[in-house]
């Protein structure tokens, strides 16, 4: 499934002069039946124990390729969510250690950057990520100022019966493709199905745990919600003093709200 | 064949034959939706337990087969029944070939079309009741993207890239 | 991805380009490759147990993992056959739907490439596939002809979990066997800390500590987050103290660690000597707390022995400064409850005893043992009946009348003195050592002792699913055991909460390979053995064994788990103050080895066999980490002429390993800290070759006083030269 594509981008480059996957930008969204939202996520780190559970839980979901230790001493590691150590504001002071996902800026750099249209805002607010329309020019790459896109420098593979683990609902992604978080975009839309098809709508009782991060999290630092609910405990949350995002003079918005660890006497 | 060799033979337009998937069993859908149970005709998600509310509609376990054919079924019993009590014998996992297949990062969920949308088996996968044996092509238009856009555009359908693509 | 396990498909539709989905009519349909027509291959491996599963099928399994003591609940996503996520159990009091970054990767655990795929036997020096019967035909008549010559005593039964069903059984085993040779998990320091409670309290279980209602805690040296068996719940209770009750976490410790981290407060201390300020603070506040003498024996002598641990002795001795010290008795008094917190890596050096018991007198003096929250009280029973009582032969009563190898008699309250056995195993080698979740020749102190010890033993037989150093180097015969992903067990967490609680574990996938699970493998050879070790373990199977101690069996299968709802009434303990406490000792000559290794187990590294699951190594566990780094850190005035990263080689008296050193200003100087599980020769394409393996460095041999492990009393040195 996953990797069997079918003709590789390259062949399709060089073989096809229909233009087959260099379509022009994706079609406007039609409006979906529900309400759109503002997909966000809140990552308090007071609480969160730089554990690292939310990083496996995202390595496990979302079948991202073991790339073994050259790479990650490369700076290549494959990362979604990962923990990353934030260097003390003054010195002498301790590092933060801070879950790092994409943070879905709704003014995505990436997705003025992208040439073909592989990278999209979702009319929820994802910044989605098109693995099969990615020719891997890594212009996003360089565009991210969170540096938080990983390229596939290698064709993943999984060795013998590590196979087995690979999660069916996640498409994986080849050689030569840009890959980033996607705030689980699959879970949330089955969520959603799941609640159309049972004639109810999605609460926010419902996706507070929904992405793979959020529910693994021992500490509960990691929730999940709809931004534009004010009623929604991540807009509850990020309405909290200790509220701040990752570069905001930038203009890039993002989506993920961080609440200060202040903690420390 | 590479993958390579095989876009360009396609867009060449020049095609090898096509032969039928062998299946495990020659399964006839006819005989099946025919009968009469107590409990009335077989159904659909009888078989394809995902079709009305899952995501993939699924193909049977051989336990499925079974709960019937653990005896021998039918009035004389066909050649091709015995083969699932054989393959219970063997402790065999029973593989059916996915005939409609669409690739890895395509997404399709039967209960979003079926239960969401009220579209029925019939509209997409015809009239099975007529099949005597097991399809050999995917139903025309379902690994294409084209036609599924066309079909959302018409009925008003999100048309996000990341409806089905995951 | 070519994958020949569908050789079926493949071989049928060979020749025919893209059966499938290559629409008759359609010119743009997706068309599978050739090699793989049906995209059975990394989509659907072919896995045993899937012919239940009709296409797509996915189920949702209850269980309890079994990645490390803890046994936090699970929940397992199988899809057809195929286990494919992990989450927590949402209602499980330990980890209210939380779960691990070990855990998670239980995952890789169960299908590791390199895992053993049935019964191994070495022949010519070789391990080559058998059958189980052979192999368990063998290791019968092995155990039958050794009881046969009356030396029982020669079977060496080595279990490395220290609580458990499957314990219980190989335990049992043991001594209807008629060996008093039993090792177990409890040894290493849980051992201390159990012993410091019966000591102090009379009850020889380790102390659990009533977080939700505490005000202000104090850590000596305590891994909690890090290193504890319950790393999970100490996340949460982490948590829940930062941010919803209030409670202030002060650790004292050496380095900048999770744990330190996650204080409130982290206050540097010289290892090994947070006991000492744990015996000033109570001194500063053995006038303002009482010792109510209904309840306290020994206050007298403890009264008079802490008076001489003034402030300006508690600086010389830890490195806290006297201000800093009554400023820190002030808070943890104003903030009560109060208590001060152990666990396995506190008692880690020399003096690990003292340090616990130092630290139940504080809690003493706080009042800890006698309040409803924000407590300390003993670890509740496990709530397992008994089996029945043994019908012991003349055989086994008269193995189980001799001394035991590693001389644990002499240290009442400890279970197992591990590190004196490899002497012991050269003087007098067993016949046959049956070794149960225990990798001796990676996992303990200088392996090569251990490796030189267990080639004196003719039979070794392992259980471990995975190919350790013990099974590559020296074992004789593999009985591999399922993963706790695939057998049945009553799982019996470590403990963490006031009250007893058991979780099960059921299999989800139905076993990957040709194994059984070792419960089963007992029962088995028991049978074969016949006579009085049959009737002691006359059970059909594991499972019937284990429900026959299950008290409540409804909520269990429903939940993965059964707990009290509400905690025992705290019972009036009674404590002992101790008036004793000893400076870390630290073995090597000072001149020649100025550092002291500080050997810890890092995050995710549970019981040490962590090292062939590769998502853990992707992590960045401490501030200034990397993903798969292995480094020694050490401080800048401790490596002068030494660069951050550089390669060298560190020594003891009694060996040397090549690290990449990491330098960090906040480690106490004097220090190096070194990470356990790197360094393996084996377990695996993903363990193997990474790192160094530090206990190559410590010394050898236990405790004088307590037998326990000693990972923290080595002096090491920063080799001169560079390393090649």
């Amino acid at each position: 499934m996953k990797s069997e594509r079918g003709p590789s981008r390259r062949d399709v480059l060089c073989a096809s002069a229909a233009g087959v996957a260099l379509a022009a930008a994706p079609t406007a969204a039609h409006a979906t039946r529900e309400r759109p939202r503002r997909w966000g996520m809140v990552i308090d780190l007071d609480r969160c124990t730089a554990c690292g559970a939310c990083q496996i839980a995202c390595r496990e979901e979302n079948n991202i390729a073991p790339t073994g230790p050259d790479a990650a001493h490369a700076g290549r590691q494959i990362e979604w969510m990962s923990i990353r150590w934030q260097e003390p504001e003054q010195p002498g002071g301790q590092p933060t250690a801070m879950p790092f996902p994409c943070q879905h800026c709704a003014e995505a750099p990436c997705v003025k950057a992208c040439p073909v249209g592989a990278t999209y805002k979702s009319p929820n607010g994802i910044t989605m990520q098109i693995w099969e329309r990615c020719i891997g020019c890594r212009y996003c790459m360089v565009a991210c100022p969170y540096g938080r896109r990983s390229f596939n420098w290698d064709e993943p593979h999984w060795d013998g019966t590590l196979v087995q683990l690979l999660n069916p609902d996640v498409a994986t992604r080849p050689k030569g493709v840009v890959e980033k978080c996607t705030f689980c975009h699959h879970r949330i839309r089955r969520a959603e199905e799941e609640a159309s098809i049972a004639g109810r709508a999605v609460t926010d009782q419902d996706v507070r745990r929904l992405p793979a991060c959020a529910a693994a999290c021992p500490a509960s630092a990691i929730t999940f919600g709809d931004l534009d609910d004010p009623d929604s405990e991540v807009s509850e949350l990020s309405r909290s003093p200790r509220a701040f995002r990752l570069l905001e003079h930038l203009g890039t918005d993002p989506s993920v709200v961080y609440l200060k660890r202040d903690r420390r006497s | 064949m590479t993958p390579r060799a095989v876009i360009l033979l396609a867009l060449a337009g020049c095609r090898p034959s096509l032969a039928a998937p062998p299946q495990p069993i020659p399964f006839d859908h006819a005989l099946h939706l025919e009968i009469e149970l107590d409990t009335g005709s077989l159904v659909c998600a009888d078989c394809h337990p995902g079709a009305v509310r899952g995501s993939r509609a699924g193909l049977p376990a051989l336990s499925r087969c079974l709960r019937c054919h653990m005896r021998p079924q039918g009035d004389p019993p066909r050649p091709a029944e015995s083969m699932v009590r054989a393959a219970a014998a063997a402790g065999a996992a029973f593989h059916w070939i996915q005939v409609t297949r669409n690739p890895g990062h395509v997404h399709f969920s039967h209960g979003a079309h079926v239960t969401r949308a009220g579209m029925t088996c019939a509209e997409c996968h015809g009239d099975v009741t007529r099949w005597t044996r097991p399809p050999t092509a995917p139903v025309a238009g379902l690994t294409d993207m084209g036609h599924c856009i066309a079909c959302h555009r018409a009925r008003g359908a999100p048309t996000d890239c990341g409806t089905c693509h995951r | 991805m070519t994958d020949d396990r569908n050789a079926f498909s493949r071989r049928h539709v060979l020749g025919i380009l893209g059966a499938g989905a290559a629409v008759a009519g359609c010119r743009r349909g997706w068309t599978p490759p050739a090699s793989d027509p049906t995209g059975r291959a990394l989509a659907k491996p072919d896995v045993p147990g899937a012919e239940l599963y009709s296409t797509g099928e996915e189920r949702w399994f209850v269980s309890s993992c079994g990645q490390c003591p803890a046994a936090c609940g699970i929940r397992v996503r199988v899809v057809e056959g195929r286990a494919v996520r992990i989450e927590g159990q949402p209602d499980n009091p330990l980890n209210r739907g939380g779960i691990g970054p070990r855990g998670l990767a239980a995952l890789q655990g169960l299908y590791d490439p390199d895992r053993i795929t049935g019964p191994l036997a070495r022949r010519g020096g070789v391990l080559v596939p058998i059958g189980w019967d052979e192999a368990l035909a063998e290791l019968a008549a092995a155990l039958a002809t050794l009881r046969a010559r009356g030396e029982p005593e020669r079977l060496l039964v080595w279990c490395g979990q220290e609580r458990g069903v499957a314990r219980d059984l190989l335990l049992r085993l043991a001594r209807a066997y008629g060996t008093p040779n039993f090792i177990d998990g409890r040894a290493g320091r849980s051992g201390v800390l159990a012993g410091a409670m019966a000591l102090t309290a009379g009850v020889a279980e380790v102390p659990v500590y009533r977080w939700e209602q505490a005000g202000a805690v104090l850590s000596l040296e305590a891994g909690l987050v890090e290193d504890s068996c319950q790393s999970v719940y100490f996340t949460r209770m982490a948590a829940h103290r930062k941010r919803d009750r209030g409670a202030r976490l002060i650790h004292l410790g050496p380095m900048l660690d999770l744990c330190a981290y996650n204080a409130d407060e982290w206050i540097r201390v010289h290892p090994g000597t947070s006991g000492a300020v744990a015996l000033g603070i109570a001194r500063l506040l053995l006038d303002a707390g009482s010792l109510p003498a209904d309840r306290v024996d020994g206050a007298g002598p403890f009264r008079d022995f802490v008076a001489g641990f003034t402030p300006e002795r508690v600086a010389a001795a830890s490195g806290v400064s006297p201000r800093a010290l009554e400023r820190l008795a002030t808070a943890l008094w104003d903030e009560r409850p109060a208590f001060a917190v152990v666990d396995e890596r506190s008692v880690a050096c020399s003096n690990g005893l003292d340090t616990a018991l130092a630290a139940m007198a504080l809690n003493a003096v706080f009042g800890a043992f006698w309040v409803e929250g924000g407590g300390v009280t003993a670890a509740p029973a496990v709530p397992l009946r008994d089996w029945p009582e043994i019908d012991l032969d003349e055989l086994a009563r008269a193995g189980l009348a001799r001394p035991r190898l590693d001389g644990a008699e002499r240290f009442p309250g400890s279970g197992s003195v591990h590190e004196a056995l490899p002497d012991a195993i050269l003087a007098h080698p067993p016949a046959i050592a049956l070794l149960h979740h225990a990798n001796p020749l990676f996992a303990r102190q200088q392996p090569s002792r251990w490796r030189r010890a267990f080639r004196a033993i003719p039979q070794v037989v392992s259980f471990s699913p995975y190919r350790d150093e013990t099974v590559d180097e020296v074992a004789d015969l593999v009985l591999p055991d399922h993963t706790f992903l695939e057998r049945w067990e009553i799982a019996v967490p470590a403990p963490a909460l006031d009250r007893a609680i058991l979780g099960v574990r059921v299999p989800v996938v139905a076993p990957v390979h040709d194994t059984r699970a070792t419960g089963d493998v007992v029962l088995d050879l028991a049978a074969r053995l016949g006579g009085a070790v049959a009737d002691a373990l006359p059970w059909r199977s594991f499972r019937a064994a284990s429900e026959e101690r299950v008290e409540v069996t409804t909520d269990l299968y429903r939940d993965g788990f059964w707990s009290p709802g509400a905690p025992p009434a705290a019972p009036p303990l009674r404590v002992a103050l101790h008036a004793r406490y000893a400076e870390p000792t630290w073995y090597g000559d000072p001149a020649a080895y100025p550092l002291r290794l500080i050997a810890y187990r890092p995050l995710g590294y549970a019981e040490g066999s962590g090292g062939n699951l590769p998502w853990l190594r992707t992590l960045r566990p401490r501030p200034g980490a990397h993903p798969w780094m292995f480094a020694a850190r050490v401080h800048p005035s401790s490596a002068p002429g030494h660069s951050d990263g550089e390669l060298v080689v560190i020594e003891s008296e009694w060996g040397r390993i090549r690290a990449p050193l990491q330098l960090d200003e906040s480690i106490d100087p004097g220090c190096i800290a070194v990470p356990m599980g790197a360094g393996h020769t084996a377990f695996g394409r993903f363990a193997k070759g990474f790192g160094a393996n530090v206990l190559e460095l410590v010394r050898p041999g236990p405790a004088p006083d307590t037998g326990a492990d000693l990972l923290c009393a080595t002096r090491v040195r920063i080799a001169k030269g560079r390393a090649s």
